[in-house]
């Protein structure tokens, strides 16, 4: 095997590929598998090229049975010529075989689910008319009454509308918004999200932003992170965090306004997963949530929601998996996950800026934190909080300069039975207190 | 508002644009998620997305660009789905983004090493064949083929890499007479 991270074993990784086909590929030769394109572009590369290859094979053989099903009995002809010229031709006649097949199934509504599906709802809160896990395929059309839901898009982005409003999901990573309000986010590398509104079309680039749509179309933006591209007219104008927008007409240049915030802080908590929030916590607004450990509040708890969709490996450390009560000293000091997950993370934190350890002033802060899915973990350790921080933590977060992380002595945090609902008592006796909260990002 | 509908149905022009990009899709899905089921199901999903949606392509505009955007989000929709319809995967999520990353590299049209593959398949045995077929059209495992031909497990799997490997020297060697010719 070859020990240089910067020359992959080819052939390794090409005797890997070849039975990763098989259903019954071993845990560890699938690690092994990962661990070597994880290492290298290079070995990257050399799979790619054998995947692309492998694909090819497998339509120039399919091509072949596809030409037995044309056959015409009477042509003998089989010039190599002639055989280069079919290629194409034959590989077409598959490929038709397939999509007779796909035009049958587009005109069977019973084959329709769930492949064509392009958005889920991941969550509604004081909702009628919709459900969780309810499914939309191209072209439906969502009417919100009153409450507030979280729309999943096939590209990973998600749309917290709140009522009321009125909308159509024309695509894995569009809509269109004819009245409404909400947070988009369009987490990690996915880019695109586009919002049609009566004026205006929002692309992201990389973002989380805020929109509104009255009932006469006027659509105001504004960019919480990253930025995004307003498409209303033949001039693209590019906004930034911290800037908003609005646009009165069709096709003219979108207006500056005043940054707006505050009129999408329930979709912005919305859009990360969290339901409700009681007693002495907030949501970190746009702008705190991207480094904590520059965040200072002594009047109350802050929760930042940090990466998700991190798939975390079977044997992963924290310090709490059950439901029910979890303080110091912790009945086990350290769990580990019994499978692979993929998780949403959350930072809930007491920063007051200053160390108040020897003021006697002590303070309990109570709380009460439901998500729309299952808590999976918790970190409430030091050592395990900094030994998450390279997979969890936001790039930038700044947590370096925090110090006595995890819960003290007296401190409480209960699961509730649905895992949904964390009840949070802090006594602050120190500088700072921390925990990490871990969300299946699937449920 | 004027939505494709499942009723709506495509024009020739856009089956025939989808039916040649067919090879590019499925390698495009494949080196994303590797080998198994979830590569075919993102190719389903794409291919039922275009075909929903054929109503917006302009027969101006490329549509490899759009069909491949396409692609990639599906990809991404089946990675996300994983924990929820719990299908075997072979790339983890954070593999499989960078594999879409450089499948994105490699995606461009390629018909000369299509025929290349073409003529080389010409000159395998049709012992060879047969085993090329099993594996990657009737998407039987090793095992079973073993089985059904009752040679060693060990065996099949060696014939397959050499083969493989044959293929991809075969085409280098027919690609590079034509960029010399």
């Amino acid at each position: 095997m070859n020990e240089s991270p910067n020359q992959p074993d080819f052939e390794e990784l090409e005797v890997l590929l070849l039975d990763s086909g098989d259903s019954d590929f071993p845990e560890t030769s699938r690690e092994r598998l990962n661990t070597l394109l994880r290492e290298t572009a290079e070995a990257r590369t050399f799979a790619s090229e054998l995947l692309f290859d492998d694909a090819l094979l497998a339509d120039s053989l399919s091509a072949e049975a596809a030409e037995a099903v044309f056959k015409d009995e009477d042509s003998n002809i089989d010039t190599t010529r002639q055989r280069k010229k079919s290629t194409s031709l034959r590989i077409a006649a598959a490929v038709v075989i397939g999509l007779i097949a796909l035009s049958f199934a587009m005109n069977s509504s019973s084959s329709l689910s769930p492949t064509s599906v392009v958005a889920t709802v991941q969550s509604t809160n004081r909702v009628s008319g919709l459900s969780d896990g309810q499914t939309f395929e191209i072209g439906e059309r969502i009417e919100l009454q009153q409450g507030r839901a979280v729309l999943r898009f096939n590209s990973g982005a998600k749309f917290a509308v709140e009522a009321p409003a009125f909308l159509t999901v024309t695509g894995p990573n569009e809509a269109e918004l004819d009245a409404g309000r909400g947070t988009v986010r369009v987490p990690g590398m996915i880019k695109g999200f586009t919002l049609v509104t009566p004026t205006e079309r929002v692309v992201d680039l990389g973002t989380a932003f805020g929109i509104e749509v009255t009932d006469n179309g006027t659509t105001s933006v504004a960019v919480f992170e990253g930025e995004l591209e307003l498409r209303g007219t033949d001039k693209p104008q590019r906004l930034f965090a911290g800037q908003s927008t609005q646009s009165v007409e069709p096709r003219s240049p979108a207006q500056s306004i005043p940054h707006l915030v505050d009129a999408f802080l329930n979709t912005w908590e919305t859009s990360f997963g969290v339901e409700t929030v009681t007693g002495d916590l907030r949501v970190a607004r746009p702008g705190e949530r991207l480094a904590p450990g520059l965040a200072v509040d002594s009047k109350t708890l802050l929760l930042f929601p940090e990466r998700e969709g991190v798939s975390l490996p079977e044997g992963f450390a924290l310090n709490a998996t059950r439901t029910g009560l979890h303080e110091r000293p912790f009945r086990k000091h350290v769990e580990h996950l019994s499978e692979s997950l993929t998780v949403d993370s959350y930072l809930l934190q007491y920063n007051p800026g200053l160390d108040t350890s020897d003021s006697g002033n002590d303070r309990v802060f109570t709380a009460e934190l439901r998500f729309d899915r299952p808590v999976v973990g918790l970190i409430l350790a030091a050592d395990q909080l900094e030994g998450s921080d390279a997979q969890l933590a936001m790039p930038g977060a700044q947590l370096k300069s925090i110090g006595r992380r995890g819960i003290n002595i007296d401190d409480q945090v209960e699961l509730s039975e649905d895992r949904r609902t964390l009840h949070i008592r802090m006594s602050i006796q120190n500088s700072v207190d921390q925990i990490r909260v871990l969300v299946d990002a699937n449920a | 508002m004027n939505s494709p509908t499942p009723e709506d149905h495509p024009d020739a022009a856009f089956v025939s644009a989808l039916t040649n990009l067919q090879s590019r899709l499925r390698g495009y899905c494949q080196a994303a998620l590797g080998h198994g089921d979830e590569a075919a199901e993102a190719l389903q999903r794409t291919n039922i997305t275009l075909w929903k949606k054929s109503s917006e392509w302009d027969p101006e505009q490329d549509f490899s660009r759009w069909a491949i955007s396409v692609a990639r989000y599906e990809v991404l929709g089946v990675v996300r789905d994983r924990q929820r319809i719990k299908r075997r995967y072979v790339f983890d999520s954070d593999v499989a983004e960078q594999m879409i990353d450089v499948a994105n590299e490699r995606v461009e049209p390629n018909s000369a090493r299509q025929e290349a593959l073409e003529s080389c398949l010409a000159k395998v045995s049709s012992k060879n064949r047969d085993l090329l077929s099993a594996y990657f059209v009737r998407g039987e495992t090793f095992q079973e083929i073993a089985t059904a031909t009752g040679r060693g497990l060990s065996a099949l799997k060696v014939a397959m890499m050499r083969l493989r490997r044959s293929l991809r020297g075969c085409i280098e060697t027919q690609l590079g007479k034509e960029a010399s010719a």
